[in-house]
């Protein structure tokens, strides 16, 4: 009960909703202008044709925004960074359902931000009023020491608001990914350029089977007529025999710079996608300081002699650990360390902040099965107010 | 003797056959083209009794070489070479009329022996194969008039006996198999014992 009366206080999501909630209220705010403007022309005896120009310019100014290209991707940027929603970037070209969806948005934050900026507007100066009715004389309010049950009055009232305001910021992310979101269109595109990749990588694995089928196909083919056909008439014509013997020869080694050729293509199509090991750790943590993260790194190891595979897993962990702490604990400082003697042994630590989302075990639990899968081992968990994550790979 | 023609475009497959066939007393090679459409030309000067034809080759390929041969009023046998036995070339040069198909990888004695084989026309070339190849092809319709001992006789033929080895499985003459060979070739309108066994497999007689 308490914890239910305390936490969204405490989350920070509750905070940072607030302030794409204000946004709302703010990008609301040109079109109460032109509304009050409107409001006040009619009063002053404006004509029908006055009257439809000035509200067809509001309404022609609102459209108008929504529809400028890369507003949308603007709004999923703010709705990832401040409401806690994961939202898959827009597609581009912009679709006319991915701007029917900037302009849903739009009304649904300024809406919200409508009634935020409305019960802020109403509700604090009277809070204040009651904090202050003790020791100071106000209309309306009693004063003095009759007045002891005013200032109480007035935090729980603040409480109240903050708990509307998580209220609020909780139904805005709520909508985010059904307003907000890929429309059915945007996903059917997003898969179906999938797929054309895949099939795209299939047509080239068929493609470099049928070179390698016709290629070594062919050579095997002649050389194991030539040999048969030598090995027949060795005695009876030994001419043929040797002719067979240097066709063979020559055959085999025009096979094996095809091989060379397509296994070439096939390791350099491999290496392009292969998945970084920590000798690229220098990057992943100036990376991460680029986004504002302070790492300390300590590692005096030899992170280049490390099997592939070690290392790869390694750099996996490094990073999820990083992006976890970033994810659960915000800009906390992140110490890695790193060892690889006698096993490559890895701990990433960061101070736990009150703003920590539960969730995400997944993560967790594929990192340890993956360690496993190694011969390894990989931990997470509290240690005096710090989460360490804790790994250990053996070298073979 | 039995005269051999080589269509082949890789030199290296045509000196290879040359060499074991030409180490046989009874075969001789007569000439070797390197494409499907010398192949008219090489049989009307050379006629051989078999030809040893490749299914892909530049200008014209091995299936429709070999269908143009057939049209000719005394045809020579086509035995088909190919890489691998697993390609749709193969059953296509069945259709087309070739006689038997036989892998270019084939130990020098099958060579020899599938020449034999194919030469004499007196039984099917890789049987199990031949059914492998044409199970589950578009079926044409059922093959009609056949009597009761002409039908057991093309199923045996299926199974790549010989006309001895049926005469001795029915017990009969192998005069009388002949006829109902014959007999077979002629209700099926095939020209020899492999077309016989084409149109049985593609009729779902056998």
């Amino acid at each position: 009960m308490i914890r239910l009366l305390v936490d969204p206080l405490r989350a920070g999501s509750t905070y940072r909703r607030t302030v794409h909630l204000l946004i709302g209220a703010a990008m609301l705010l040109p079109y109460v202008g032109l509304a009050w403007l409107f409001v006040f022309s009619v009063q002053g005896g404006l004509d029908a044709v006055g009257a439809v120009v000035l509200g067809g310019l509001a309404v022609g100014v609102g459209v108008a925004v929504a529809l400028v290209p890369g507003v949308r991707e603007l709004e999923v940027a703010a709705a990832r960074a401040l409401l806690d929603v994961d939202l898959p970037a827009p597609t581009r070209p912009e679709t006319w359902s991915g701007r029917r969806r900037a302009v849903g948005w739009l009304l649904v934050a300024m809406l919200l931000g409508g009634v935020t900026a409305l019960s802020l507007l109403w509700s604090l100066p009277i809070a204040a009023a009651f904090l202050v009715a003790p020791w100071t004389a106000l209309p309306l309010l009693p004063t003095g020491a009759g007045a002891w049950w005013a200032p109480i009055a007035g935090l729980a009232m603040l409480i109240v608001v903050l708990h509307v305001l998580a209220l609020l910021g909780g139904l805005l992310a709520a909508l985010a990914p059904r307003v907000l979101g890929p429309s059915p269109q945007e996903r059917l595109t997003v898969e179906l350029a999938a797929s054309r990749r895949e099939a795209a990588r299939l047509a080239d694995r068929t493609r470099i089977a049928r070179e390698l089928h016709d290629s070594v196909g062919h050579a095997l083919t002649v050389t194991t007529l030539q040999a048969g056909a030598a090995a027949e008439v060795l005695d009876t014509d030994p001419a043929f025999a040797r002719r067979a013997l240097q066709a063979i020869a020559e055959t085999g080694r025009t096979a094996l710079e095809e091989l060379d050729q397509v296994l070439g293509v096939l390791r350099e199509e491999g290496e392009a996608e292969s998945p970084p090991d920590l000798t690229a750790l220098p990057e992943l943590v100036d990376g991460a300081r680029a986004a504002g993260i302070d790492v300390d790194l300590s590692t005096q190891a030899d992170l280049a002699g490390l099997p592939r595979a070690v290392s790869r897993e390694g750099y996996r962990i490094v990073q999820e650990s990083v992006t976890n702490a970033l994810r659960h604990a915000g800009s906390v400082p992140v110490r890695i360390a790193v060892d690889t003697d006698p096993e490559l042994r890895i701990r990433v630590e960061n101070r736990i902040t009150g703003r920590g989302r539960p969730g995400g075990g997944r993560g967790l639990r594929g990192m340890g099965e993956r360690a496993a899968a190694l011969g390894g081992r990989a931990e997470a968990g509290e240690h005096d107010g710090y989460w360490v994550v804790d790994a250990v790979l053996p070298r073979t | 003797m039995i005269g051999v023609l080589l269509v082949d475009d890789e030199e290296l497959v045509r000196t290879g056959l040359r060499a074991v066939l030409e180490a046989q007393p009874d075969i001789a090679v007569l000439a070797e083209g390197a494409d499907g459409a010398e192949v008219n030309g090489l049989v009307a000067r050379h006629r051989p009794d078999v030809v040893l034809m490749d299914v892909r080759m530049p200008a014209v390929d091995g299936i429709t070489a070999t269908r143009a041969l057939l049209r000719r009023p005394d045809p020579p046998r086509v035995l088909v070479l190919t890489t691998f036995g697993n390609d749709g070339h193969v059953a296509d040069a069945l259709h087309a009329g070739a006689t038997g198909f036989l892998l270019k990888r084939a130990r020098p004695a099958e060579i020899v022996q599938a020449v034999r084989t194919v030469a004499a026309g007196e039984s099917l070339l890789f049987p199990a194969a031949v059914r492998e190849l044409l199970t589950g092809r578009t079926r044409r319709p059922g093959l009609t008039g056949l009597t009761e001992r002409e039908g057991e006789v093309l199923r045996l033929m299926a199974r790549g006996l010989s006309n001895a080895e049926i005469a001795a499985e029915l017990v009969v003459g192998v005069e009388t198999v002949k006829t109902h060979v014959g007999n077979v070739l002629a209700k099926t309108g095939a020209r020899d014992r492999t077309q016989a066994v084409v149109a049985a497999y593609e009729s779902g007689f056998v």
